[in-house]
């Protein structure tokens, strides 16, 4: 009887002892893009991890026991905000952790600071579908907005971490360095496209079309979060077909059925692209995931 | 993930965890009498029904409220019954509620001539909810996936306030049950024998069938449609393979739940699960194992 007991104590300290070698600053952050941001911004002086895979649908990611046990023990928390991420609600307030609760100094809405699109006018009604009140919060899919976020994850570092600084700041210049040697890269590509519009799936892309000069033609939910019906999909393959509208463009993690079906209908070519680092192999990282989404992009529109 | 996490994690979410362990507490003890009875395909429809029901309060949620909204702002008693209105559609679960109560009323009916009369009409029941299920979600506002997220249920994301609405109503229909167990448990295995001795046979079948309902309805709208119909089946179907004793099989349900309610929840831990499948996987081990038991042990 004797032996379990004093195995489960040894195992018990073993732990203990483990997680305090690695007493490094933790960053929880709520989807991989993010993790990614916070990573170049980070270095070597913390761990960061993400909640969400990067296959999950970043509205509605199903809460995991262990996600409570990793916001316990963040030291920061950098979440995407303007409603998006509202299932992190829940775990946040379960997780007890004083710091990474809104207010608190680890606590990060990236989002800060940005000049939101899409903001609805007047009344919303929840017949509008699945609208956020505050914008369109699919900020991250414009890569100057990761020089915003990381801006924000850099400033609540600096608080938790002083001493790190000139470490911070140096790795967030680099990180905004590379970014927009990245833009220049990205907008020569898509400088020759033959059309200028494009279907999206969801109106995840407002932020991503006004940074490149591309248009928004339709968009193949009729409303946020409500699946397309086939009449819906057959009356916008009519009007691509008149435009000529070439390029469907869908994040990876959707069903492929209605993408195809309106491709298939008006001789265009639909564009599954990552919209979460690690969501494809090539998208390993915030810069390697746009190069992915640029080159489907490119590919789709011939 | 280290010892210590499992022990926070247990600590940090005991409010989802306890949450959890009442809705198998409800289900596993008239899980007893829904096995026994055969009528294993009414939880399933039942829980379907409630499903229908939480996506149909969505549907009809902003309409609903818009009445109450107007009533609000009329002179004379009507403010009143809008803002009772406009409580009653802020939680989906009213409706919910509502409407498997009702179809529970028709479940609970006796079988008229052929005895597939009722299996008929769960199956019907079954069918109707499970399209009807798919319309409301089409239609929904809210989304497809917001009511299906309601549907899987979380016991992590359960809220003090769930609890406590868990428990009120699970501690009423357990006073219901321990207040008429013999004549529940009289007219659910004779109702014959049981329509001789003077019983209302028809009184006491729906009462059974209403507990049975608001207890679905309440259970899934935090556990999930998948692990409530789990909870209904397996831990009265291993139970009993076990005992023979009708309070021991209540007992042994019941603990088989619960205790499968926490083994599944350390299991997502460790294998960074949501809750619900590995709990189901630990009540199907449980079943699997007392069925080896009772081969190589069988009953005299």
């Amino acid at each position: 009887m004797k032996t379990p007991l004093a195995l489960l104590v040894a195992a018990a300290a073993a732990s203990l002892c483990m997680s305090r070698a690695a007493a490094e600053l933790r960053i929880i952050t709520v989807d991989t893009s993010l993790a990614d941001i916070a990573r170049q911004v980070a270095g070597d002086r913390a761990s960061v991890e993400s909640l969400a895979r990067p296959s999950d649908d970043p509205h509605h990611v199903v809460a995991r026991p262990s996600m409570i046990v990793k916001l316990s023990r963040a030291d920061v928390f950098a979440r995407i905000g303007m409603g998006l991420d509202m299932w992190a609600d829940a775990l946040l307030d379960r997780s007890g952790n004083a710091s990474v609760q809104p207010g608190g100094k680890g606590y990060v809405d990236c989002s800060r600071g940005l000049k939101a699109l899409d903001v609805p006018s007047g009344k919303i009604d929840p017949s509008m579908g699945d609208l956020h009140p505050e914008g369109n919060p699919h900020y991250l899919l414009d890569p100057a907005q990761g020089i915003l976020a990381a801006g924000n994850i850099a400033a609540a570092l600096i608080r938790v971490d002083p001493s790190g600084q000139p470490y911070y700041h140096s790795r967030f210049v680099q990180f905004g360095e590379r970014v927009k040697a990245g833009l220049q890269r990205w907008s020569t590509a898509l400088k020759g496209l033959p059309n200028r519009d494009v279907v999206p799936f969801h109106r995840s892309w407002a932020y991503f079309l006004a940074r490149f000069g591309l248009r928004e033609f339709g968009v193949l939910e009729p409303r946020p979060g409500i699946e397309p019906s086939p009449g819906h999909v057959g009356a916008l393959a009519r009007l691509m077909k008149q435009a000529g509208v070439k390029v469907v463009l869908c994040e990876s993690f959707r069903s492929k059925r209605w993408p195809d079906l309106l491709a298939g209908q008006c001789g265009a070519v639909p564009a599954f692209v990552p919209v979460a680092v690690g969501a494809d192999p090539q998208a390993g990282s915030y810069i390697a995931m746009f190069d992915t989404i640029i080159e489907r992009l490119v590919g789709a529109a011939g | 993930m280290t010892l210590i996490d499992v022990v926070d994690s247990l600590r940090l979410n005991a409010i989802g965890l306890m949450a959890g362990m009442a809705a198998a507490a409800a289900c596993s003890f008239l899980g007893v009498y829904v096995v026994l009875r055969r009528i294993v395909f009414v939880g399933a429809a039942l829980a379907q029904v409630a499903g229908a029901g939480i996506a149909l309060a969505f549907l009809i949620g902003p309409l609903l409220a818009g009445v109450a909204h107007r009533l609000m702002h009329v002179s004379g008693p009507l403010p009143h019954v809008g803002m009772a209105l406009e409580r009653l559609v802020r939680d989906p679960l009213a409706v919910s509620l509502l409407v498997t109560v009702l179809a529970a009323a028709l479940l609970a009916k006796p079988a008229m001539g052929a005895a597939a009369a009722r299996d008929a009409r769960i199956g019907m029941t079954y069918l109707a909810a499970s399209a009807l299920s798919l319309v409301f979600i089409v239609r929904s506002p809210k989304g497809l996936d917001d009511v299906r997220e309601l549907l899987d249920g979380n016991i992590v994301a359960v809220l003090n306030g769930d609890l406590i609405q868990m428990v009120v109503v699970f501690a009423l229909v357990a006073l219901t049950h321990a207040a008429f167990y013999r004549q529940i448990l009289f007219v659910s295995f004779d109702p014959e024998m049981a329509a001789t001795q003077g019983f209302r046979v028809r009184r006491w079948e729906q009462l059974f069938f209403a507990t049975l309902a608001v207890v679905i309805s309440v259970a899934i709208s935090k556990a999930g449609l998948v692990a409530v119909f789990a909870y209904l089946v397996f831990p009265a179907a291993t139970a009993l393979r076990l005992v023979r004793r009708m309070g021991a099989a209540f007992a042994v349900s019941v603990a088989l739940g619960i205790v499968a309610t926490i083994a599944g929840y350390v299991v997502a831990l460790l294998a960074d699960l949501p809750t619900s499948p590995p709990t189901i996987g630990v009540l199907c081990a449980f079943w699997l194992a007392a069925s080896v038991y009772r081969w190589r042990r069988p009953l005299e």
